[in-house]
């Protein structure tokens, strides 16, 4: 009895949640199919969005540097365990904890690199070609100048001149010299869509240059500009850590990035038993990097027509 | 009248012309007037770009507040008297001529580099009072004999995965191309120190990076070991810059295989080998510019690599110019970089110019 009972009881049951679960499966099928273009654009926002959030969550303290220590005595060069995620060195400072801040700082950093580069870009490579004549040639040979003017050692000279680097100034000068292939690629968009149609009618209606510039043109290669700021926030990243990491970056410790997490512990590169110290801030490194790679090439799938038919 | 008149003599003119091309050599056509209107251009170009570099290279220390001799002595810690530190400073300025004006100071900077290709002397307590050019000299080969094999092999590699990804996207050559694309994501600097861990301490294949590595030397045991110093930068530069070929040359050849002339030669039945051969000549061709970009970021990572993995190069007596503030030496060492990095964008510039006639006569035409 109380057998067919519980079948009794539980069929009905079944029968609903098998439902419940084909009709999800059919709405997560046409979202699929609808967004499918744009999937992987979505989730790799999404993982960025959960790691800055989480990133946010660290208290901001007003000297971070010695916060990480935990004690002197007793607790230098401890194997990873379960209160230590990733252990600590000699000074005894928590590895996890000072990746943490320096991933968040790093994202800063870039974000602020990209900003900088996206925007000299766009004034070069948008406003060049629409005010015309001289202002024209003068921008594209200023492109073509530092096109194939030597970034890298330009920026260890200067860094290396300067007594006292703040984060800032190393910010200003990578930013300022990792902008010319995008002010190249946005130009030849620009002037691509100078020729068209709509542009001749707003000009026709008097509209001034700055005005279509502003209000017709960015618009228009907007995806092209974001995809810009994706790939100078990788540059601008992986830059700042090749030159802290040389120790020509900021190391006034109140702004810890990932690069100088990598020139603190540079005494324990290669070593076999503490692999938990120097290798662990270049996966951060590399998974940043990576997300940043994900979504800029799914810009590429979602936003042109051609690469996605081909598909 | 007049008008057929001219007409029958401009067709006389261009039969003139085309006779006139008809019995052009291949050689003079192959280094025609066009040709040389292009290596003159360029090089005017890249000397604009010289001389801006080397004028930042001159003024940028002099604009960055403080005197550029506090970087050589620091009199505050010496412990003399003030009035004898004011008369060192002044015999040191007059030394190096910082009391003339800046314009004077620029002027006498460009003649002894355009003329004698002197830099000044070195402050290194290793090697004092040498010149500094005597330094820069004998590292130049090092950086070169990393940098150069890295170019050309990335350039034909990564094209290679790309293309053969970009052609057929099965699986299989998705996953290796997404390999490729990932090393090509790790800072290069970090990477260094895996494949040194990897390399050295756990296979023994290659030399500690604490050994140093010989001076050259026309002898089979010298040579033996400076190479088995050299496999790993260049391994490791060939492993980073590939990924950056591959994304490029993959996308070139999806445009290249859905464009009209290879559906066209499908529908006539051409050979597959044949198909793949032409659409991977039509998709490296745009690449090729893209490699003064590349050629840049090759020699910069050498920069960094040469520290990191103890290769006695430029990068390395750059970096340790930096660490004991021996200014000529910084200003050296850029100056050669620069003149580097010029040489190679003109040389790269002038065989596009080669490769593809469309560069050649595209000033001509329009």
């Amino acid at each position: 009895m109380t057998f067919e009972k519980k079948i009794l009881l539980e069929k009905p049951e079944e029968q609903e949640r098998s439902s419940v679960s084909i009709m999800l499966r059919k709405v997560f099928q046409a979202i699929k199919l609808r967004y499918k273009t744009q999937f992987t654009l979505i989730m790799g926002l999404v993982v960025l969005v959960i790691i800055l959030e989480i990133l946010t969550k660290i208290p901001r303290l007003s000297d971070p540097f010695y916060s990480y220590k935990i004690g002197a005595s007793y607790a230098s060069n401890l194997p990873p365990s379960w209160d230590f995620w990733l252990g600590t060195d000699t000074g005894s400072h928590d590895i996890f904890v000072m990746i943490l801040h320096g991933t968040r700082n790093s994202i800063y950093f870039g974000i602020g690199c990209a900003l900088l580069s996206t925007t000299l870009a766009i004034l070069l490579g948008v406003f060049g070609p629409f005010v015309g004549g001289k202002a024209d040639t003068l921008s594209s040979f200023i492109t073509n100048i530092f096109m194939v003017f030597p970034q890298l050692p330009f920026i260890f000279f200067i860094a290396s001149l300067m007594k006292t680097r703040s984060w800032v100034t190393v910010m200003i000068i990578i930013g300022s010299f990792s902008w010319p292939w995008a002010a190249r690629s946005i130009r030849s968009q620009v002037l691509t869509l100078r020729e068209r149609n709509f542009i001749k009618v707003s000009k026709m209606s008097a509209l001034g240059n700055m005005r279509i510039a502003f209000s017709e043109v960015v618009p228009n290669v907007l995806t092209y500009i974001l995809l810009v700021f994706c790939i100078s926030f990788g540059i601008g990243i992986i830059t700042e850590a090749g030159i802290s990491m040389l120790g020509l970056g900021d190391q006034g410790q109140n702004f810890i990035t990932l690069g100088f997490v990598m020139w603190y512990h540079e005494p324990y590169n290669m070593s076999p038993h503490y692999y938990n110290i120097w290798i662990s801030p270049g996966i951060v490194l590399v998974l940043i990097y990576l997300v940043f790679f994900v979504i800029q090439s799914s810009f590429i799938n979602t936003f042109n027509p051609r690469t996605r038919e081909n598909k | 009248m007049k008008s057929i008149e001219t007409n029958i003599l401009e067709e006389e003119d261009s039969q003139t012309k085309t006779s006139l091309i008809k019995q052009r050599t291949t050689t003079q056509k192959f280094i025609s007037n066009s040709f040389l209107r292009l290596v003159v251009t360029k090089l005017i170009f890249y000397f604009i770009i010289f001389f801006i570099a080397i004028s930042l290279a001159f003024l940028i220390p002099r604009l960055v507040p403080g005197n550029p001799l506090d970087y050589i002595n620091q009199l505050g810690s010496t412990g003399l008297p003030p009035s004898y530190q004011e008369q060192i400073r002044t015999y040191m300025e007059q030394l190096f001529g910082l009391d003339q004006p800046i314009w004077v100071q620029y002027w006498r900077f460009l003649e002894a580099f355009f003329l004698h290709g002197d830099f000044g002397l070195s402050i290194d307590l290793d090697t004092p009072g040498q010149p500094v050019m005597d330094l820069i000299l004998p590292t130049l080969p090092y950086t070169l004999m990393v940098a150069i094999p890295t170019l050309i092999i990335t350039f034909f590699l990564g094209n290679l995965i790309g293309a053969w990804v970009g052609y057929n996207e099965t699986k299989p050559r998705k996953v290796i191309y997404y390999i490729v694309l990932t090393m090509g994501a790790a800072p290069f600097y970090w990477f260094a120190y895996v494949l040194a861990t990897i390399f050295i301490t756990q296979l023994q294949l290659f030399p500690p990076l604490s050994t140093s590595v010989p001076n050259f030397a026309w002898d089979w045991a010298v040579l033996e070991q400076i190479f088995s110093h050299f496999w790993l930068p260049l391994i490791l530069l060939i492993m980073v810059n590939t990924g950056g070929w591959s994304t490029g040359a993959r996308s070139m050849m999806i445009y290249e295989r859905g464009s009209g002339y290879i559906l066209y030669s499908q529908k006539l039945g051409f050979k597959e080998s044949k198909l793949r051969k032409y659409a991977y000549r039509n998709s490296l061709l745009p690449q090729f510019t893209g490699l003064n970009m590349n050629f840049n970021n090759i020699i910069g990572q050498t920069l960094i690599l040469e520290v990191v993995l103890n290769w006695p190069g430029l990068g390395k007596v750059m970096i340790d110019a930096f660490s004991i503030n021996d200014y000529a030496m910084i200003i050296g060492t850029f100056v050669i970089v620069i003149f580097i990095i010029v040489i190679g964008n003109f040389l790269i510039d002038i065989s596009y110019g080669l490769l593809d006639p469309r560069i050649r006569i595209g000033g001509q035409e329009g």
